[in-house]
């Protein structure tokens, strides 16, 4: 409410207006009286620079009111009891065993989930035994092995048995660590096989 | 927008037909005030954002059972605070891996927030109050900003007068020699 009941060129005042001026007065003089001993924080009185976004009041009020509001009708809508009849229906449908039609119980089919992963280690089981017994079918036969091509060059050089072999054996030993030479080494071909044995010794 | 007395939105609200009429007056006319004391407790404007809307929702759910025992912006302001102050509650949980608590993160993050333009003894006194305790701060920001009342804030805050005053006086002398000592 207002009123303009003196001459005041038409503008009006809230009905309290004046008692709450005096009061509002006396409060911020009391609030600025118990800053007198703090400088400080008078001198920054009112300043808390906080800054708002242009504009925030006046679109959080859309903002708010679209939040808040209660939609004025329910647009989708469920069946009288829907809830109720939903749960009885899903905890039919969720029960361990059935009652059928006749009235006897059906005990609930068990399916074995490893059955056909058994199956399938069980395979894979058996090529990787299969594969293992291939690659290491001939090392069984090492030991049986009376011949040079069943040891390694370098162990039989090692042996420094030398003067046991024949001098044909040891050719055949030195044009093997020939060709296992992984260093350069230029191959004469004026020379024979056992000028390179000596080069190599 | 001439004030609209807290007895007219009530009596809005419980009529059904004007009950939206009560809420868009309810929010034109608190909303500005319980953004600010939101804002200064949760300093960020994005935050202050978020708890101003939960608040206004937890307001207009509660409105019903509003019994008129206190004023209804007194009620309101204690449910601004008290949302504010879960706010903070919850970020403090989630930085539990971090040392700093939720105080010192704030602290540190009004110094980029582009919607924080006070200068650097402002800067200092924001962040003095944030070094204060929670009820301390409440209590400091509601007098020292809003010039609000002992009574007012002793029935929003439901703690006595005279413990108010000394809360008050606590915290203005702690951040007193805050401010000078940064000066």
């Amino acid at each position: 409410m207002k009123r303009a009941d003196y001459n005041n060129g038409g503008f009006g005042i809230p009905d309290d207006y004046e008692k709450d001026f005096s009061s509002r007065l006396k409060a911020r003089l009391v609030a600025e009286d118990e800053l007198k001993d703090y400088p400080a924080l008078r001198q920054l009185k009112g300043k808390h620079g906080m800054e708002l976004p242009e504009g925030y009041f006046e679109n959080t009020d859309g903002q708010l009111l679209l939040r808040i509001a209660r939609p004025q009708n329910d647009i989708f809508r469920i069946p009288q009891d829907y809830f109720e009849k939903n749960r009885k229906k899903i905890k039919e449908m969720t029960l361990e065993t059935d009652v059928d039609s006749a009235g006897s119980k059906k005990t609930a089919r068990v399916i074995f989930l490893f059955r056909a992963s058994g199956a399938a280690i069980a395979a894979m089981l058996l090529v990787v035994l299969s594969m293992w017994m291939y690659r290491t079918g001939d090392q069984g036969n090492a030991d049986d092995c009376e011949t040079l091509a069943c040891l390694d060059a370098s162990e039989v050089i090692n042996s420094r048995a030398l003067d046991q072999f024949t001098e044909e054996e040891l050719l055949l030993l030195g044009a093997e660590l020939y060709w296992a030479d992984e260093d350069v080494y230029f191959y004469d071909e004026t020379d024979d096989a056992g000028s390179a044995l000596d080069k190599r010794l | 927008m001439e004030q609209i007395e807290d007895k007219t939105i009530l009596d809005l609200y419980r009529a059904e037909e004007t009950r939206d009429k009560a809420l868009d007056l309810l929010i034109s006319k608190y909303q500005k005030r319980l953004y600010w004391h939101v804002r200064k407790i949760v300093i960020s404007h994005d935050d202050a954002d978020d708890v101003l809307q939960n608040t206004f929702i937890r307001i207009w759910r509660g409105l019903e059972n509003f019994r008129e025992d206190s004023a209804l912006f007194s009620w309101m302001y204690r449910i601004a605070t008290n949302e504010a102050l879960q706010f903070l509650r919850s970020r403090e949980k989630r930085l539990t891996t971090s040392l700093d608590s939720v105080e010192q993160h704030l602290s540190r993050s009004l110094e980029s927030d582009p919607y924080f333009k006070g200068d650097s003894i402002q800067l200092r006194l924001q962040q003095a109050i944030l070094s204060l305790p929670e009820k301390q701060r409440l209590v400091f920001n509601m007098r020292y900003f809003d010039e609000m009342p002992y009574a007012e804030m002793a029935e929003i805050l439901e703690t006595s007068v005279g413990a108010l005053k000394a809360s008050y006086h606590i915290a203005a002398k702690k951040i007193e020699e805050m401010l000078v000592n940064a000066i």
